[in-house]
């Protein structure tokens, strides 16, 4: 008996466990029996815990060596280091559907344990929907692609990770965007439970709203890591191509922020109630859309490693999740009319409506490009692509419009805002906008759009600084020092000023993206030993090569001398590593130095002997600020989720405090 | 619009004033004393436009392939040679067909990946303007209570209103948990 044998097992009972609770809840909701409801909630329990086990039995399998089982032979080998053989489980098809599956199941549990006070009625069908979804995975698990195949014969060794997986960054890059994607499948539960029960009021609303808060701040963490990932990874100096799998994954999250920006606005006026519906659902469909665009290989990317025949069953689900929607949504149309108006475009509405507006678009636009190849190849006959060029010049004015609207939005009135105060709000960031207009081109910044779009982003930040500014002083003139005026300001508003911070965090992760794109530079040559090159003031000196054997690879690296003005910076290493067993995939060793804020980012893509190699060197200014503002934004993330404290009723409290002041005096 | 009222309001004079001064900074230093593109920087522009023929997805520009290497190489010697831009990328099309563009020519089919998030925005903002016309058009809603915005404070006698700026900025004190005090009036904003 095998640990895959197990897992077997535990997978089939879990889809039996799934299939009972839809079936359970469903009939307990229509029937109005709370003990069918209870005992459907009760089977969720049980499908997590089955699909924990499937789960644990796959690692153990791995870390067994048991390459009978087919999946452990094809994606590792006996001389991987034990992390990578961990982490092995989720680097294929079959495994990383696991990972779904398992995540899925451990939050559905989380989700239908812990709404208590949400609206009851809603409870049994959203663990019907989510049950659903979990039968779904499980069936494509147990019929389509099993990772417990095992073969007749049992082989030696393995054949290894694919040796672009074997970074530390993909250990933990992959986990988090499929948890991204995954978690998006609660907030769209609710969203069909509400459909379904007809309660459209923001009850349901309210219950998601942290955890769509979570979910989108798991996708920004899991793109930010790709991005860095593919920094020290693929060796082009950049980290974000605009390739389709990444645009995959920026789908859903662009579509989440404009829902929890636009859910704020039917809290409050319980208005845009459709658009809200729309979102949420699309924000799902496009997770599927996204793994049935990686997994299918239909459209070629550079993370083509994980194709397999699941994209049919993927594509199937698609059009099911979008039929079902449709057809809901069409179905309960009639009620959901606006309960206010808008009244005024020039509004905190209004400013949601246009940010809703851009992301949106910026989102259409990149799924139009993502799709312009099976396009192009369907009605011309011809695959054409389209690169990063169409998307930057697409999206970059977009983006740029979305952070000149982030600044403004949340100093505007709900309703209607006045342009006394708008010119109230708004005049001492303008005078410093103008400026940074200014000295930019004075002090010798001359490409026209990076000076458009850093005093876009210079105008916002000095919004957000000058509206937390306010509220500091404000606590300061009741008699708190500064910083605990922003310590407390922070602590008591966690919604609003968590939502500052991620937007500041997005701009100065714009400023980096502005740096890396306007005025990157770059070389590439042939050098010999002892020779040098020269970029942006950076001297680089290629000293010698030499080969290095590690466990389960060779590498050949070149080392070199980073100078500037004659002085000695560092030595730096870059080279090559090829993995016992995929001759043909070199992996690239890049070094990336930092000073101050650039990046010098050294890329060798070949070695000949010991005395000479070629190699392109990159210099990013800017570019290090891309991941202060990542991880300003998951900080602010992490703000708005955390929950407040609840205040004690200030009638119940005063008493006492009166008490303790006459004691003391 | 009374444009004459408005030129005389001191904020919209100081407005222009500073516009006027950065329109004339930018002026002198872009449209005047524009530099020109270095041949790196020009061959790294051409190549970003094209599709490595053998990668997946990636640009000549990126790609770290042999044959990447070589076009970049053959990008560098025409810029060089005193060709423009349009004819390196026209000479490569010639060779490899419209595959190897990737940004799209504005002509036949392939202008729909140009037009098509055009015609997206524009309805997104034909539909958010037909909205925005449907909202004037109906009654406005009385104002709530929960804020002092011009149109209430109109209505108020200076007592009255000193009265219920002190009462909301206590209100607001106390549920901040911090201490009220009497002075300064006017200074903070709720």
């Amino acid at each position: 008996v095998h640990f895959s044998d197990l897992g077997a097992i535990a997978l089939t009972l879990a889809l039996v466990f799934a299939l009972y609770a839809i079936a359970s809840s469903a009939l307990g909701a229509r029937l109005n029996r709370p003990a069918l409801v209870a005992s459907g909630r009760r089977a969720l329990y049980v499908v997590a815990a089955f699909l924990v086990t499937a789960c644990v039995s796959l690692i153990l399998s791995f870390t067994t060596h048991d390459f009978g089982a087919r999946y452990v032979y094809e994606h590792s080998s006996l001389s991987m280091p034990w992390q990578y053989t961990t982490t092995a489980f989720y680097s294929g098809q079959e495994g990383s559907l696991l990972y779904w599956a398992t995540t899925l199941s451990l939050f559905t549990a989380l989700a239908v344990a812990l709404h208590g006070r949400s609206p009851a009625r809603l409870m049994p069908w959203v663990a019907a929907v989510l049950a659903s979804i979990l039968s779904f995975l499980l069936i494509a698990l147990n019929f389509v692609s099993t990772p417990f195949a095992r073969t007749r014969v049992v082989p030696l060794d393995g054949l290894g990770l694919n040796p672009l997986l074997r970074d530390p960054g993909m250990l933990v890059h992959p986990p988090m965007l499929l948890l991204g994607y995954m978690s998006f499948s609660v907030p769209f539960a609710f969203a069909i439970a509400a459909l379904i029960t007809g309660e459209l009021d923001s009850g349901w609303l309210r219950s998601i709203r942290r955890w769509t808060l979570a979910a989108w701040t798991i996708q920004t963490t899991g793109l930010l890591l790709g991005a860095w990932w593919a920094y020290h990874v693929l060796g082009w100096g950049g980290y974000w191509g605009w390739d389709p799998v990444e645009n995959a994954a920026l789908l859903p999250w662009l579509t989440a922020t404009a829902f929890l920006h636009s859910t704020m606005v039917q809290e409050r006026r319980g208005s845009l109630k459709v658009w809200n519906l729309a979102l949420i659902i699309a924000t799902f469909a496009l997770c599927v859309f996204g793994t049935f665009e990686v997994r299918s290989g239909v459209i070629s990317s550079v993370h083509s490693f994980a194709y397999s025949a699941i994209g049919g069953v993927f594509l199937g689900f698609l059009a099911l999740v979008l039929l079902v929607s449709i057809g809901l949504f069409v179905y309960r149309l009639p009620r959901l009319r606006p309960e206010h108006e808008f009244d005024s475009v020039v509004s905190r509405e209004g400013g949601f409506l246009l940010n809703n507006l851009l992301l949106t678009g910026i989102a259409f636009a990149t799924f139009w490009g993502t799709l312009f190849p099976l396009l192009s190849a369907s009605f011309r006959g011809q695959t054409m692509t389209v690169g990063a060029d169409y998307y930057q010049q697409v999206n970059g004015p977009l983006f740029a419009i979305l952070i000149l609207v982030m600044g403004i939005g949340p100093l505007l009135a709900w309703r209607r805002a006045s342009w006394s105060s708008v010119w109230r709000n708004f005049r001492w960031p303008a005078l410093i906008a103008a400026v940074v207009a200014i000295a930019l081109p004075i002090l010798g910044v001359r490409d026209f759009w990076a000076v458009v779009g850093l005093v876009i982003c210079a105008c916002s930040a000095a919004t957000i600084l000058y509206e937390v500014w306010r509220g500091v002083r404000v606590r300061h003139t009741h008699g708190e020092n500064y910083p605990l005026a922003a310590l407390m300001l922070f602590n008591r508003h966690r919604v609003r000023y968590g939502g500052y911070l991620v937007h500041m965090g997005l701009i100065v992760l714009a400023v980096g993206v502005i740096g890396g794109h306007f005025f990157q530079s770059q070389q590439e040559a042939q050098l010999k030993r002892g020779e040098s090159l020269t970029v942006a003031g950076y001297t680089l000196r290629f000293d010698r090569a030499f080969g290095e054997t590690e466990p389960g690879a060779d590498a050949v690296k070149a080392q070199f001398t980073l100078s500037r003005d004659g002085k000695t910076l560092r030595q730096i290493e870059a080279g090559q590593r090829t993995f016992d067993g995929f001759p043909d995939q070199p992996v690239s060793i890049i070094s990336i130095s930092t000073f101050g804020l650039d990046d010098v980012y050294v890329f060798v893509s070949s070695v000949d002997g010991a005395d000479a190699a070629s190699v392109r060197v990159f210099v990013n200014p800017l570019t290090p600020l891309v991941w202060m503002g990542g991880a300003l934004m998951l900080l602010g993330g992490v703000l708005c989720w955390w929950p407040e404290r609840r205040r004690r009723p200030a009638l119940i409290e005063q008493p006492a405090r009166r008490e303790r002041e006459a004691v003391a005096l | 619009v009374n444009w004459r009222s408005l030129l005389r309001q001191r904020s919209l004079q100081v407005a222009l004033a500073v516009l006027v001064a950065v329109l004339a900074v930018w002026v002198v230093t872009f449209a005047i004393s524009a530099r020109p593109r270095s041949v790196e920087q020009r061959t790294h522009d051409i190549a970003s436009q094209l599709r490595c023929p053998v990668c997946n997805g990636e640009s000549v520009a990126d790609s770290s392939t042999p044959i990447a290497q070589q076009m970049r190489s053959v990008i560098r010697q025409d810029v060089q040679a005193g060709q423009s831009d349009d004819q390196i990328i026209a000479s490569f099309r010639a060779s490899y067909g419209d595959a190897i563009l990737l940004r799209p020519p504005l002509d036949g089919f392939t202008a729909i990946i140009w037009f098509g998030p055009i015609v997206a925005l524009l309805a997104g903002i034909a539909i958010v303007t037909l909205a925005a016309r449907e909202w004037r058009r109906s009654q406005p809603t009385p104002a709530l209570a929960h804020g002092l915005d011009d149109e209430v404070s109109r209505d108020l006698s200076p007592d009255e209103r000193a009265r219920l700026m002190a009462v909301l900025r206590r209100e607001l004190a106390e549920d901040e948990g911090l201490r009220y005090t009497s002075g300064r009036p006017g200074k903070e904003r709720a």
